[in-house]
């Protein structure tokens, strides 16, 4: 039988309920009622004005692939004045810095973090990088300028950047050639049966009007894209060092933060930071293509066509013997 | 040989044709300019500094051969001042100013290739 006069809601495992008739804590009021009874007990500065505290980020949006919102730049707790009176509640205690003096030096800008680089689903290539394709280029994979996102703080006299969260777009096309066809049993034949098992063992080498399949481009391609993330991280943080090592001094025309800002972000080391080209990134850039990885993942698209065609032929009874490819594959 | 325009603007596409001529008495296999490592393409700036190119992407390119009898040549039209590399497409963007150029043209895997003559490129200020 249950002590209470009503069997109290239950919302959570805790099954209590805040005066509001939100979910509430271990304290028994819920993180609203909570915030703003302290908000109540905040202290003025000696200027009269709230204390100007930099805004969390001074970019926006943040990217699609963080999970929940960036965590605000630590804000001073609030001190509690000596002649408010006490709370009815149960008071929780916790140590917090008193607020600094008029004048003082502002809070230090937070120490540089690691950050996850953010991979978007690759997008298609641009209209321009696609009509620049030779007649004999089936793919193309390229990163963009990558976009970063930073908080604008304050190091004593100075302004300084940190980087919040980077995020890398690749742009990828994979196409046939002109007058390429995908080699299908239905389109094999005695006469074409070996030639098109060659091209495709040959890895597609052979060019245009021959056999070679999309999702073989496609296979290559992705290694590409994969290769960019791999290099990424280890050349990065050397273009994030560059970033957060900027800095302008906070007075004269970049006294404000959105000065500051600007001018940081507009600079030509802020720019090329942002660049993904052969001086930024030379580990991926220096990666043959083709190579092996390319090859392997073109390989494992291929062969099981290969070996398709070749057992087709045997059935069809096209003497997939004298084709040196189904033959170094035991279809005869 | 490197086929250049007379005069060019910074910034706007540039014409270059690629002429590979079979000076032998026997016929050869030539390959694209398009086929990763055929081609190099050298820019030396006004004091005759190397310029260096910048990647612009990976590209997967197919080997295309063409049989050029004894006297015969090949032209190409390449799209500006860009080549594939054994790594990548490499391209030059170049601010106006007066530049030299030559080709390094491989036909096969195995060759070191020949080169071109020197040309003479002069860039100059966009017209708006």
């Amino acid at each position: 039988m249950s002590t209470y006069a009503t069997e109290p809601a239950r919302t959570s495992a805790v099954g209590r309920r805040c005066a509001c008739g939100g979910t509430a804590g271990l304290d028994g009021e819920c993180p609203e009622c909570r915030a703003k009874r302290l908000s109540r007990l905040s202290v003025k500065s000696k200027g009269g004005g709230e204390r100007e505290i930099a805004p969390p980020t001074d970019e926006a949006p943040a990217p699609e692939q963080l999970a929940e919102e960036e965590e605000p730049e630590a804000q001073e707790e609030a001190a509690l004045p000596a002649t408010a009176p006490p709370p009815k509640e149960k008071i929780l205690f916790r140590v917090v810095e008193a607020p600094p003096l008029a004048g003082a030096g502002k809070k230090k800008c937070p120490v540089p973090a690691n950050l996850p680089v953010g991979f978007p689903t690759p997008k298609k290539s641009t209209a321009a990088q696609i009509a620049a394709m030779s007649a004999s280029t089936w793919g193309i994979t390229a990163p963009d300028p990558l976009r970063v996102f930073t908080l604008t703080c304050r190091d004593g006299p100075l302004w300084r950047l940190r980087v919040t969260a980077v995020v890398s777009d690749i742009r990828t096309f994979s196409r046939q050639l002109a007058g390429q066809v995908a080699p299908t049993t239905a389109n094999s034949t005695a006469a074409n049966f070996c030639g098109q098992v060659t091209d495709l063992d040959s890895l597609g080498v052979a060019g245009a009007g021959h056999f070679y399949m999309l999702d073989a481009v496609r296979a290559h391609e992705a290694v590409h894209v994969q290769e960019w993330k791999t290099s990424m991280g280890s050349d990065w943080p050397a273009q994030k060092a560059i970033i957060e090592g900027l800095n302008v001094p906070a007075s004269g025309a970049t006294k404000t933060q959105a000065a500051a800002r600007v001018s940081m972000r507009g600079s030509a080391a802020f720019k090329n930071a942002m660049q993904t080209g052969t001086a930024n990134y030379p580990a991926f850039w220096g990666i043959p293509d083709p190579n092996a990885q390319t090859n392997a993942a073109e390989r494992v698209v291929v062969t099981p066509q290969i070996r398709h065609l070749c057992v087709n032929a045997r059935n069809k009874g096209f003497g997939p013997g004298a084709c040196p490819v189904c033959a170094n594959l035991g279809i005869v | 040989m490197l086929e250049l325009p007379e005069r060019a603007e910074s910034g706007r596409p540039l014409s270059v044709r690629l002429v590979v001529e079979n000076t032998t008495d026997e016929p050869v296999s030539v390959v694209s300019p398009s086929t990763p490592s055929a081609l190099t393409l050298v820019v030396l700036d006004q004091h005759w500094n190397v310029v260096e190119p910048e990647a612009a992407a990976k590209v997967h390119s197919a080997r295309e051969e063409t049989d050029l009898a004894p006297g015969a040549s090949q032209a190409w039209d390449l799209a500006g001042l860009s080549f594939v590399s054994g790594t990548a497409e490499m391209r030059y963007s170049l601010p106006p100013g007066t530049y030299h150029l030559l080709a390094v043209y491989r036909s096969g895997t195995n060759q070191i290739g020949a080169v071109s003559q020197v040309e003479r490129l002069e860039l100059a200020e966009p017209q708006t």
